[in-house]
């Protein structure tokens, strides 16, 4: 017997996301997926937009790894809410994941979540956590080649952050190439160069957050 | 190793319907995968398998239908097949093209009895 069933197989996980997007709009919380690979520059980003944007939101953070909590100790200051998942093997978080550390925040006194993803250009993008947009970081050490390679994520993403421009010099990164091969992927996605070390270009991303937390 | 996530998500739907419909023994699934999911279906075979291993669904195999990239001009409305990322609108040539599948990642039927 051959039974017709058309069903999602992630509708079990976007119902749980459904969930949280609900929560994050009743209490008027912006919610950032960051995604990228291994070592692109995640949690520095966020040690900067957090210092950067000081007294200007009330930031939370939610840490993905598989395993330690050294980005939460890196993150945490004070005024930053910080929650540590270890998905003990996992390679992505999911919006049941989300969903249980949301129980350690406090949504009513936050203006931003900021969702720090395993680093993995594969799996994080195939799981919604409820959150209104995804921002992606690219580091020029990792080659102009990831949008031909991994194209699901540079379509789903809101925003590129192209990062560790200071090392262009040093390495074989075509920075055109890159974007014009991340536009034909996604021509919606918006692009923004910066060094997190040396802070240029952090001022322009700066001003799409306070716009997007402004629209929401 | 996403597909050992969407391995378990699959494992967990045929469940239910195995419920619904009073299956006892399930011969195969049918999946529709979108080629951007960048879904392994070796891999994916595999994790279903282990998952299935001891219980109700095991010796169930999966059947995928694997679904092309397919793309429309954001100029003239085009819809055309997306061989690789790079291709631009075969009638006017506009670069910008908005893709329209290849992101599929559907149960569609349950074979047993």
């Amino acid at each position: 017997m051959k039974i017709p069933v058309v069903k999602k197989v992630l509708e079990a996980n976007e119902r749980i996301a459904e969930e949280n997007r609900r929560l994050f709009a009743e209490h008027g919380v912006f919610v950032i997926n960051l995604v990228s690979g291994p070592g692109a520059g995640k949690t520095t980003l966020l040690e900067r937009t957090i210092k950067g944007l000081k007294g200007q939101f009330r930031f939370g953070v939610i840490e993905g790894d598989i395993q330690s909590t050294v980005d939460a100790e890196r993150v945490a200051s004070p005024g930053v809410s910080v929650v540590q998942i270890n998905t003990g093997g996992a390679c992505h978080l999911d919006g049941n994941m989300i969903r249980g550390a949301l129980d350690k925040l406090d949504l009513g006194r936050l203006d931003v979540l900021i969702v720090e993803n395993v680093g993995n250009l594969v799996c994080p993008v195939e799981f919604d956590i409820g959150e209104h947009c995804k921002v992606m970081l690219l580091s020029v050490s990792e080659g102009d080649d990831k949008p031909l390679k991994y194209p699901l994520i540079f379509h789903e993403s809101r925003l590129l952050l192209i990062n560790k421009m200071d090392l262009l010099p040093y390495v074989d990164f075509n920075v055109e190439k890159s974007r014009r091969e991340s536009l034909k992927i996604n021509p919606h996605l918006e692009i923004i160069e910066i060094s997190c070390k040396t802070g240029d270009g952090l001022t322009s991303w700066f001003d799409w957050l306070r716009e997007k937390v402004g629209e929401r | 190793m996403h597909e050992l996530s969407i391995a378990q998500n699959i494992i967990d739907i045929v469940c239910d319907q195995m419920r619904i419909h009073n299956l006892s023994r399930v011969e195969s699934v049918s999946l529709r995968i979108g080629l951007m999911r960048c879904v392994v279906v070796e891999s994916l075979s595999f994790s279903f398998d282990v998952l299935t291993s001891g219980s109700p669904l095991e010796g169930a195999h999966l059947e995928v239908e694997e679904v092309p990239v397919r793309g429309r001009c954001m100029g003239c409305g085009q819809e055309f097949p997306l061989k690789n990322w790079m291709d631009d609108c075969p009638l006017c040539r506009e670069a910008r093209v908005e893709i329209i599948s290849g992101k599929e990642l559907d149960i569609v039927a349950i074979e047993g009895d």
